[in-house]
């Protein structure tokens, strides 16, 4: 039984990595070479710096995947190393709090800029009014507001009225914090 | 004109002129308000996680452009707020390091390792002095050596290094990184060589950025301080979410910390701390000496050397009062020394420095350089006058330091009382938040959530994510250490062995890595 | 009270100005922007082009209450800015700061620039480089004919440009006066200078950067890179009069994506050019201390201006291959 398996995995992942990007990723994605001669003048390259580094995770990768075959690294107690499958459900969890808070943030200005234009309202695109009370935080406080809310609730497991106040509450003061004493900083999305 | 009369005017500027009101007759100067408003400003964003001070320089320097303009008059007041900014974020970013395990700066990172354990231990208050009395201290040391030593030391230390000792040393400071900190030298060397190829893409000299994919949002690299704060604040937030959510399927319940037992900071304990705050303040001034590199190494240098010294029962990493010292101190004797190579010779070595250069390049009568120490007979030297005020605003906001930052530093502690599950995840909002409102596109926020995933994964497979961090923030100075050391040496292919100075660079480096190697042990 | 001589001084100005405006624009309804401005500036904030750009922004809002958003797009010295812009829809409601050179020399020698110059509606310059070759006083040196006399004699200097423009030109110096320099291409002016005090390089390019120093009397511009000689150093050759038939100066730019309304392009120009030529605004005081000061150039005759940089871009290259 393979004592360092997250180890072993990381090594071989890292080495055919880094002999991708030697052989197919820097040769087809920089345009000048490791070392350039361009009228008269010789010069390194763009390919120069990532190329030592490919070769540096190539070769300290293999050392390590061996060193944790041959020696593997005395470990002190209770240290876990890797991921396991409720580290994977904690992720896909966090994923889509995250997401949609920010599938949110950007798309709920438009959206209700939209749905005014449909009841008779004459606002044009939202990039007319993206600098414009309230529609300019209309994306920043719902979004940021799901995200706070729903990593909490990933993490608390349940649904608290007490959580949704800490959130709201936070994510305005954020943005009295950010936006009203600074004139020229926006908040997300509007500066796209 | 001598010396003293210099000093003497320098302190006068910054006390008498241009008074903003007078308390008790007694007239109060623009430069000292803006000192004490930096001063606080500086605690509070040191405090907040994702927001250090040279983000709150770099906001605030076009905003104090505005109000004060360009003239010579606006320096001593714009250069005061930096100067409180830099001091009071020093003091403020070990607050969340302490309480919630997340360094408000990179340079406080290493303050988590035995300040949180602290706090786990129940002793927050404590820790948060020590790391108070040890910033202070640290701080207050590298001024005084700042002004004593500004004009001949950066002179020397400049004189030795060409482009290709540059290139050397950057390459001797990640080798150092890579085997220091971490379980194992591979992993740590796998991590720098990651963190400077990922700062590799979208970059390079050519008119297409390399390794783009075709992306103009690529094109311009991934953002500093995405990956950064990606990394080192993202990435430990997702992973302290994950423990307080498997803790909380397995007990329902998530244990939040009560502050128990003697929280003040005793004689004793200063003398315990005392030696490792000389080691480390002395550490850290000469880190700070040497152009191009930063605090976050002083602070890795000061808490290994620490342990090294170390003999007491609690073992660093466990909740080590010295473990806190070594670090605070080593990393806030960075500022003040940082400040001679910018003085002297106008090249900054943290991004602390990068601002107060940018601020006297703005502002017109401070042209920061050799010229700035040289007296002149029967004239008075202004540039010497500004300088000499400089110090005064920095000596001025440390005596705010001393007297007030511990108070306020543990205002900033209330923060304690909320519970974390709770708290994390407005830390997360409010980075992300940071991070748009600096860069204003979405594509940063994204890459930071990238690379938050990135420190996750690196933290559960047990590397280390300093060095991967450094090599991010030096990979393009190393490359462009190279490339210019290779062009002004007419295409010598080996210019990094052409002076004994790189030579005993590069010697030094393949010596750590090899005796850190043979040396395992398990750190984390 | 100096700083009410000042409002007055400048309230004045205004008013002729605005009234000025007013009787040049009175035959149309002047074009207002239906939302916030976003301007685009192609270099990183702090920097001598995101202060102008800032300066001038803040300035508009006050004279003509548009609301402006100025942000940092940073990479490949604007190009990567010019790319995006490019993109953008054409109301007038985005525009961009960058060099004139993002769109001659440094378009068209990037193999992917990803844009072409009639991707845009060129709106205002503001001001331009003071291009010199500059050099720490204590070298000695007077003039660039003393380095060519140095470097006859088999010395190879150590010289820094901030793009491969500077790296062309070193060249053709090298040429025609059968000289040899180590040349170094650094990322920006400031990097150049540090190189320069720190004594890394023995003399290397300023674009207007190097003008205090130059006037502390710590660094000469021994010559200059324009059509003319430079305002502070007039003893300086030109590049031109050394026999190097090139002018290598650049002008800050306001951009435009291609198409947007004439009524727009003439108001921003109007409105950029109006700040930038009143000497009271701090935007004005800016760049006449760290650059050549006003350089306002709008309409058809910036648009030839462009062409014609296309145009000396091209035959540099055509020289150089």
């Amino acid at each position: 039984m393979q004592k360092a398996p997250w180890t072993v995995g990381l090594a071989l992942f890292l080495a055919l990595g880094s002999l991708l990007t030697l052989f197919i990723w820097i040769p087809n994605d920089i345009e000048t070479g490791v070392i350039e001669t361009f009228r008269r003048r010789v010069t390194i390259g763009d390919a120069m710096a990532p190329t030592m580094m490919a070769i540096g995770i190539l070769t300290v990768s293999i050392l390590m995947g061996v060193l944790a075959i041959v020696r593997p690294e005395p470990y002190s107690k209770g240290v876990k190393e890797g991921l396991d499958k409720h580290s994977l459900s904690f992720l896909l969890r966090l994923t889509i709090a995250i997401g949609l808070g920010l599938a949110l943030m950007i798309h709920t200005g438009p959206l209700v800029v939209d749905l005014v234009n449909l009841l008779g309202g004459d606002l044009g695109s939202y990039r007319l009014q993206k600098a414009t009370f309230p529609y300019k935080y209309i994306g920043y406080i719902t979004g940021g507001f799901v995200m706070v809310f729903g990593v909490i609730r990933v993490v608390e497991n349940r649904f608290t009225a007490s959580a949704a106040w800490v959130s709201i509450f936070a994510v305005i003061v954020m943005t009295i914090l950010y936006d009203v004493p600074f004139d020229n900083l926006l908040l997300p999305p509007n500066g796209n | 004109m001598g010396l003293l009369d210099h000093i003497w005017l320098g302190i006068v500027t910054v006390f008498t002129a241009d008074p903003m009101f007078s308390i008790l007759g007694l007239p109060i100067s623009t430069t000292i308000v803006m000192v004490i408003l930096g001063f606080l400003g500086g605690i509070f964003v040191g405090a907040t996680p994702g927001i250090g001070g040279p983000f709150a320089m770099a906001i605030s320097l076009p905003i104090l452009i505005s109000i004060f303009g360009f003239n010579p008059d606006a320096l001593l007041p714009v250069l005061g707020f930096l100067v409180g900014i830099m001091k009071g974020s020093t003091i403020g970013g070990a607050v969340p390091a302490i309480l919630f395990n997340t360094p408000g700066t990179p340079d406080s990172l290493m303050t988590t390792l035995d300040g949180y354990p602290m706090t786990k231990k129940g002793k927050p208050g404590k820790a948060l002095r020590i790391a108070h009395f040890s910033s202070v201290s640290g701080d207050t040391f590298s001024d005084i050596v700042l002004i004593t030593c500004a004009p001949f030391l950066a002179i020397l230390v400049e004189k030795f290094l060409d482009f290709p000792e540059k290139a050397a040393l950057i390459i001797l400071s990640l080798a150092f990184v890579s085997a220091v900190v971490g379980a194992n030298v591979w992993k740590g060397l796998v991590a720098a060589f990651l963190g400077m190829f990922m700062a590799y893409i979208g970059t390079g000299e050519d008119g297409y950025s390399r390794l783009s994919l075709g992306n103009d949002d690529l094109a311009g690299g991934f953002p500093l301080i995405s990956a950064v704060l990606g990394v080192l604040i993202i990435g430990e937030v997702f992973k302290a979410l994950e423990e307080m959510w498997r803790e909380m399927r397995e007990t329902a319940a998530i244990t939040n910390i009560e502050a128990t037992g003697d929280q003040k900071l005793r004689l004793s304990d200063i003398r315990r701390i005392l030696p490792f705050i000389g080691i480390s303040a002395s550490i850290g001034t000469m880190v700070g000496a040497l152009p191009g590199i930063g605090s976050t190494l002083a602070a890795t240098l000061g808490y290994a050397t620490g342990r090294k010294v170390y003999k007491g029962d609690t073992p660093f990493g466990e909740g080590a009062p010295e473990g806190i010292a070594a670090t605070e101190a080593a990393n806030s004797a960075v500022a003040g020394a940082n400040l001679i190579p910018v003085l002297s010779l106008g090249i900054p070595g943290n991004v602390s420095a990068v601002f107060i250069l940018l601020a006297t390049e703005t502002i017109s009568g401070f042209n920061p350089g050799p010229a700035v120490f040289r007296l002149v007979p029967d004239q008075i030297n202004q540039e010497m006058v500004y300088a000499f005020g400089l110090f005064t605003a920095m000596i001025f906001a440390n005596g705010l330091n001393w007297t007030f930052g511990g108070v306020f530093m543990r205002w900033m502690g209330v923060m304690v009382k909320i519970p974390k599950q709770r708290l994390l995840p407005i830390v997360l909002l409010l980075t992300l938040t940071a991070i748009y409102v600096q860069q204003t596109s979405m594509f940063a926020v994204y890459v930071t959530l990238g690379f938050g995933l990135l420190g996750y994964v690196m933290r559960k497979l047990r590397i280390s994510v300093l060095p991967f961090v450094i090599a991010f923030i030096l990979a393009n100075n190393l490359e462009e250490a190279m490339r210019q050391a290779f062009a002004v040496t007419g295409a010598d292919p080996w210019f990094l062995f052409a002076s004994p100075i790189s030579i005993t660079f590069i010697a030094l480096a393949v010596v750590v890595v090899i005796f850190f190697a043979r040396n395992q042990k398990d750190l984390s | 009270m100096s700083n009410l001589t000042k409002i007055t001084t400048r309230l004045a100005v205004a008013g002729i100005a605005a009234a000025a405006f007013a009787v040049t624009t009175s035959a149309q309804a002047e074009w207002k922007p239906k939302g916030p401005i976003s301007v685009m500036i192609g270099f990183a904030a702090g920097g001598g082009t995101d202060t102008q750009a800032r300066l001038i922004a803040a300035e508009l809002e006050k004279r003509r209450g548009w609301k402006i958003i100025p942000s940092n797009v940073t990479g490949k010295g604007g190009v990567v800015m010019a790319r995006k812009l490019k993109k953008l829809p054409n109301d007038g409601l985005s525009i961009g700061m960058a060099v004139t050179e993002v769109f001659g020399y440094n378009m068209l020698a990037s193999k992917k620039a990803g844009y072409k110059a009639s991707d845009f509606t060129y709106v205002a310059t503001t001001t331009s480089s003071q291009m010199g070759i500059v050099a720490n006083t204590s070298k000695g040196w007077k003039t660039f004919a003393d380095v060519i006399a140095a470097a006859k004699k088999g010395k190879v200097f150590k010289f820094a440009g901030m793009s491969a423009k500077h790296a062309d030109i070193n060249f053709l110096i090298e040429q025609k006066y059968g000289v040899k320099f180590n040349t170094v291409v650094l990322r920006g002016g400031r990097k150049v200078m540090n190189a320069i005090t720190a004594g890394d390089v023995d003399l290397g390019y300023g674009a207007g950067i190097q003008t205090k120093a130059v006037l502390a009397g710590k660094m000469v511009n021994l010559a200059s890179g324009l059509g003319e000689r430079l305002r502070i150093s007039p003893n300086a050759p030109t590049l031109m009069e050394m026999g190097i038939p090139y002018a290598i100066g650049a002008k800050f730019i306001f951009v435009a994506p291609a198409g947007i309304p004439a009524d727009a392009r003439k108001a921003l120009g109007d409105a950029i050019g109006e700040v930038i030529n009143d000497k009271t605004t701090k935007a004005s005081q800016f760049v006449s201390k760290a650059y050549g000061g006003p350089d306002v150039v709008t309409g058809a005759k910036l648009d030839a201006y462009i062409n014609n940089e296309i145009v000396i871009a091209k035959t540099l290259m055509k020289v150089m291959n």
